[in-house]
């Protein structure tokens, strides 16, 4: 895999198996899980009541020309997309928010499933555990906990999903319209969309040729026009040190903190977000800029159970993933790569620009999209260490069951706190939902009240009819072992 | 798209596929019945004060919004640090799980307390340090508020 040059013939796609079938069932019904939790999580009401009521009356010409124009973040899709998921719902907002919610994550597991590429019941037998990776880790829960009418980072997962999967497809000038497509929607969205493009140049660089030299092209020119427009002509700027707190160190800092600390030299805090970023992935440690782990430790605090659980197998998944690093690195420089070479190459990429985008501040769910990766990358390091199995001395063979069979109880354990954590989503936002008018009078939000209240009415309706179980009676022991924070 | 129904006998020459599935299986399906099992998807039935002392606040506006009385006094549970004793208003239970939010709406639903009453609450929030609450009932700067 010499940067740019072609994957070779032998390396084409074998014909699909039962085996495939099997994983997508396998995918789906996961994602089909997940999505009936999230199905009894009502609208959230903080950064969603506020976003509905301001569109209610505006067409979308306007509000797109709004956004564009905002100073700090720049999403004018994702208030079109909410505008549209509004207008369709008439009326009907719960059960057309939570569809397309089930349907992105529907999407995503689909998606997912096809990069893995599954031909045989080894194969199959690593999806389950790839899944367990990409619902368990900490940065996924923030795209299905948080119950907005469109969640745009979800949207951004699936976006560079199918950009990927662009990638690896046959050839076809379709391919370069969608890719150009699916970039501007996906960085007119949330600037993560930035992710596709990266996704895209990776692949070409990986020797993936389903998108053109010429559809790379027009993204990274895409690219360019949109920074010579958002930094030249609009003049807009990229949100302030003081834009929010965020984690440095042991403790989460609030923004006057972070001006006074960082306001002479801005770059060593970004440098630190970057690298924080990139680290929580992998060792599920430091937590949106905290340093959890090591904050115990300096205070002789007792480590709770949830805590080991998630070092330990996110040490034992990097770790994996280290190893066939340095296969992977091998086969490169014989020039023997392998398509899930190619693939792990682009998921490497992903995760390393979602870290680098993370610049401005830390937040578990900035990284979803690199932690999907990241669970593509340990997919693919277990079907290599599958592979050379039959070569390995009784000794390494005996380690390398261990750790699967660590990674499938950890990751089991950690991916089974999902729904607990769904259904304690759901409880809060319910209760919110019982103080609104309470909480709108505190916000400034009064004067909307008149023309919004049959909204706020039926939300606040739907919301307490909601049958959500109270997390705070009988609440089992072994719960101590999920992440519920 | 051709499809190959090979891989009846992979199961046996795949050991670490099997290394990552049986115990996920085990594990997850355990795990995933405990939580199944334990996911009663319809709201708890607790009278408005006790519904608030297991956080419930939704369930104990809902209640009080279908006609129970958010003035009368409830009996409730044992908690941590409280004593159930006699029972105890919603008001008061608000009060001690410290959500000044869920005040003002109970006393917007009607909850009616005396003034003796109020300057009671009012000194168990200042003792809980929730000095939003001791504004809401008590009027007057904090400290003018007599605590025995």
């Amino acid at each position: 895999m010499a940067a740019g040059a072609e994957a070779p013939a032998a390396d084409q796609a074998q014909p699909a198996s039962v085996w495939t079938a099997v994983a997508y069932a396998v995918g789906l019904a996961a994602a089909s899980v997940v999505a009936v939790y999230v199905a009894h999580i009502p609208v959230q009401l903080s950064d969603s009541l506020g976003n509905l009521m301001q569109i209610q009356d505006v067409g979308y010409r306007e509000l797109f020309g709004a956004h564009v124009r905002n100073h700090a973040y720049v999403r004018p899709m994702l208030w079109v997309q909410i505008k549209a998921a509004f207008d369709l719902a008439q009326g009907h907002y719960w059960i057309t928010f939570k569809a397309i919610h089930a349907l992105q994550l529907l999407a995503t597991a689909g998606l997912f499933v096809r990069l893995l590429r599954v031909r045989s019941f080894s194969d199959a037998a690593i999806v389950p555990l790839t899944l367990m990776v990409l619902f368990g880790l900490h940065t996924f829960s923030g795209t299905v906990r948080e119950a907005f009418p469109v969640n745009g980072f979800l949207t951004i997962i699936v976006v560079v999903l199918a950009a990927v999967n662009l990638s690896v497809s046959r050839p076809h000038w379709t391919n370069d319209v969608l890719a150009v497509g699916l970039f501007a929607f996906g960085l007119l969205t949330v600037e993560s969309g930035l992710l596709v493009v990266v996704a895209v140049v990776a692949a070409w660089m990986a020797g993936l040729r389903g998108i053109s030299r010429w559809g790379v092209l027009a993204c990274v020119a895409l690219m360019a026009g949109y920074f010579c427009l958002r930094f030249g002509a609009l003049g807009l700027g990229l949100p302030g040190l003081g834009e929010r707190g965020s984690g440095y160190g042991l403790s989460a800092l609030d923004p006057d903190e972070l001006v006074r600390r960082f306001s002479a030299n801005p770059m060593v805090f970004y440098a630190y977000n970057v690298v924080c970023s990139f680290l929580t992935v992998l060792f599920s440690e430091p937590r949106a800029g905290v340093w959890l782990f090591v904050r115990r430790l300096v205070e002789q605090d007792e480590v709770p159970s949830w805590m080991v659980v998630n070092l330990g197998s996110s040490l034992l998944a990097t770790a994996v993933v280290a190893r066939y690093g340095i296969h992977a690195v091998r086969r490169w420089w014989a020039g023997q790569s392998l398509h899930g070479d190619r693939v792990a190459f682009v998921s490497l990429g992903i995760l390393t620009a979602s870290a680098v985008l993370s610049f401005g501040y830390t937040k578990n769910v900035m990284m979803s999209a690199g932690g999907v990766f990241f669970a593509l990358l340990v997919y693919e390091a277990v079907v290599d260490l599958s592979s050379g199995f039959e070569r390995m001395r009784w000794a390494p063979r005996v380690l390398g069951l261990a750790v699967v069979m660590a990674l499938s109880v950890s990751w089991s354990v950690r991916a089974a706190g999902l729904p607990v954590l769904l259904r304690e989503a759901a409880f809060e936002t319910r209760n919110d939902w019982a103080t609104v008018y309470q909480w709108l009078e505190d916000q400034g939000l009064g004067p909307r009240m008149p023309r919004a209240a049959p909204l706020v009415e039926q939300l606040r309706t739907e919301a307490l009819d909601m049958p959500v179980p109270n997390p705070n009676i009988g609440t089992p022991n072994f719960y101590r072992y999920f992440d519920l924070d | 798209m051709r499809v190959s129904l090979a891989g009846g006998s992979q199961a046996v020459r795949s050991p670490i596929g099997l290394a990552a599935l049986v115990p996920l299986v085990i594990v997850s399906g355990w795990l995933g019945w405990q939580i199944a099992a334990g996911t009663r998807w319809e709201t708890d039935r607790l009278n408005p004060s006790d519904a608030i002392l297991f956080r419930d606040f939704a369930q104990a506006v809902r209640s009080v919004e279908k006609g129970a009385d958010p003035s009368r006094v409830y009996p409730v549970s044992t908690h941590d640090g409280i004593d159930p004793g006699a029972g105890m208003t919603p008001l008061e239970a608000a009060v001690r799980v410290e959500e000044s939010e869920l005040i003002r709406a109970l006393l917007h639903y009607g909850a009616r307390a005396d003034a003796p009453e109020r300057q009671r609450l009012a000194c168990l929030a200042l003792s809980l340090g929730d000095e939003g609450t001791v504004e809401i009932l008590h009027d007057g700067p904090i400290e003018e508020l007599t605590c025995d």
